[in-house]
Parts: C-alpha cells; sequence; structure tokens
C-alpha cells in the first residue's frame, strides 16, 4: 500500500545532530578522561570506578541496565515501516 | 568429530576460555598503547561528530520522511539487528569485564574499599551516578511531556537519525550496550 510520505523539515536535523552529540559526546569525554589518567600513570581507569560503584550498589546497577536495555527496546525493536 | 562435540560441551568450553583468559604475558598492556587506542578511538568518533555537524547542517531539507507529523522509515535491515547488536555487545563487555578481573584481581573491589577507598574519587563516582539518574529522570520526563502535548519527543530524533545513518545508529546502539555490559554486569 503506498503511503504519501514528505520530507521532514529541515529545522529537525538539529535535533539529529544532537542526538549524535550526546552519544558519541559521551564516550569521547570518557575515552579522552581514561587517556589522561593512563598518562599519569594511576592504574585504576574511569571503567573500574564504575565496576567497584557496581559491586557496591548491584542494584542501582541492574536498574541503570534495565533503563538502556529499555531505552534500546523502545527505539529499535519494530517501531519503523518495513520497506 | 568427538573433539568438536567435546569443545562444544559447556565446561570444555569453560575451561578453554578460562585458559585462554590465563595468559599473564598479555597484561600489563603496555601503557602507550593504552593510550595511543584511547586517543585514537576519540579521534575517530570526534571525525564522526563533525561529520555529522556537516552533514545536518548543510541538508536543504529533513533527513528523514514523515507521516501525519510521525517519521516514517525504511532501513535495509530488520529492527531486530539493532537488539541482537545491543544484545551481542553487551554480553561482550561482560565477557571482557570478566578477562580484566582474571588478570588483575586486586581491582575487584566494592566503591569505599582496598583500591577504591580515596575519598575525593568516591564522591566524584557517586556524584556522577546520581547526577545520571537525576539526568534519566528529566529525560523520560521530557519525553512523556512531548508526547502528551504533540511535540517531537526524542525518540523521533533518533528514528530520524537512524533514518539517516543506519550504521552509525549500530554503532552507537554497540558502544553503549558494550559500556553497559562491561562496567554494570561484573563477575562477583
Amino acid at each position: 500500500m503506498a503511503v504519501d510520505t514528505q520530507v521532514a523539515d529541515a529545522s529537525v536535523n538539529f535535533g539529529l545532530f544532537k542526538a549524535a552529540v550526546i552519544v558519541f559526546g559521551l564516550v569521547i569525554t570518557l575515552l579522552t578522561a581514561d587517556a589522561i589518567l593512563a598518562g599519569r600513570r594511576i592504574d585504576t581507569s574511569i571503567g573500574h570506578w564504575a565496576q567497584a560503584w557496581a559491586r557496591r550498589y548491584p542494584a542501582f546497577a541492574l536498574a541503570i541496565s534495565f533503563f538502556f536495555g529499555a531505552m534500546i527496546g523502545h527505539f529499535f525493536w519494530d517501531t519503523w515501516s518495513p520497506g | 568429530m568427538v573433539v568438536a562435540v567435546g569443545v562444544c560441551r559447556w565446561h570444555h568450553r569453560r575451561a578453554l576460555l578460562l585458559a585462554m583468559m590465563r595468559i599473564d604475558e598479555r597484561w600489563p598492556v603496555p601503557r602507550w598503547v593504552v593510550r595511543t587506542g584511547l586517543v585514537g578511538a576519540a579521534i575517530g568518533l570526534a571525525a564522526v561528530i563533525w561529520r555529522s555537524w556537516s552533514v545536518t547542517s548543510l541538508a536543504r531539507g529533513g533527513l528523514c520522511e514523515v507521516v501525519n507529523g510521525a517519521p516514517f522509515t525504511t532501513f535495509p535491515y530488520p529492527s531486530q539487528a539493532f537488539v541482537l547488536t545491543a544484545i551481542a555487545a553487551y554480553v561482550v563487555g561482560h565477557i571482557s569485564s570478566r578477562y580484566v578481573v582474571e588478570v588483575r584481581p586486586e581491582l575487584v573491589a566494592n566503591l569505599g574499599e582496598d583500591k577504591f577507598d580515596r575519598i575525593g574519587p568516591v564522591l566524584v563516582a557517586k556524584s556522577i551516578a546520581t547526577g545520571f539518574l537525576l539526568i534519566a529522570t528529566i529525560l523520560n520526563l521530557y519525553e512523556a511531556r512531548a508526547f502528551a502535548i504533540g511535540n517531537w519527543p526524542i525518540t523521533y530524533y533518533v528514528w530520524c537519525a537512524t533514518a539517516a545513518s543506519p550504521i552509525l545508529a549500530l554503532l552507537a546502539t554497540a558502544l553503549v550496550s558494550f559500556l553497559i555490559g562491561r562496567w554494570l554486569w561484573i563477575p562477583r
């Protein structure tokens, strides 16, 4: 069945850029911070501190994992029209 | 054939995996290798953001199609590819976490104990976790309000961005899932 589609307004493109900055910018920040720690010969990275936090608060770690899983399912599971 | 069946048994695979993890020569990875890898990955992702800026700012129209105000998108592969990629990256993150625990058992400690007892970093870690949960709550409220008043919710922007570049969306999904698996699904 043909669907009458329209090209989105160009103003939404800035929203797409913001989404890219939030996701990739967060990862860049983590990578850079870890690179700085590695350069200062500190043997515990940000990831090690995150793991220590998760060991101390496993219920919160589970909640955050569930949140991200739900988010990915919400965004990507069968939410668009098949081509 | 018999060997293949034997290797396929779980306890054999587990032993093989643990034996691979016990290769002490693999650790420590030279610091310069770690640093170069981290800086290289950061530069690569910065290039991705720059590319995103140039594409989104130069486009004359929106980068996706809409029907009745909502994105109408088609992709070269099914939506399940994203979910399965996320699950795979999550498991790989966990396995990499097991590797670190195996070669550096001194890092198995709760926040506030052993190597993780310095009050400054402890406060920073707790503040970041609290801030993250606060931001997640605010974003959820924004999403709910956007649906209620008819604005575009974050979900629509994600769909539109995925339509513009499915590969980057897949990369972002894998990156986030890997980090969650590595940092939060930890071996005891």
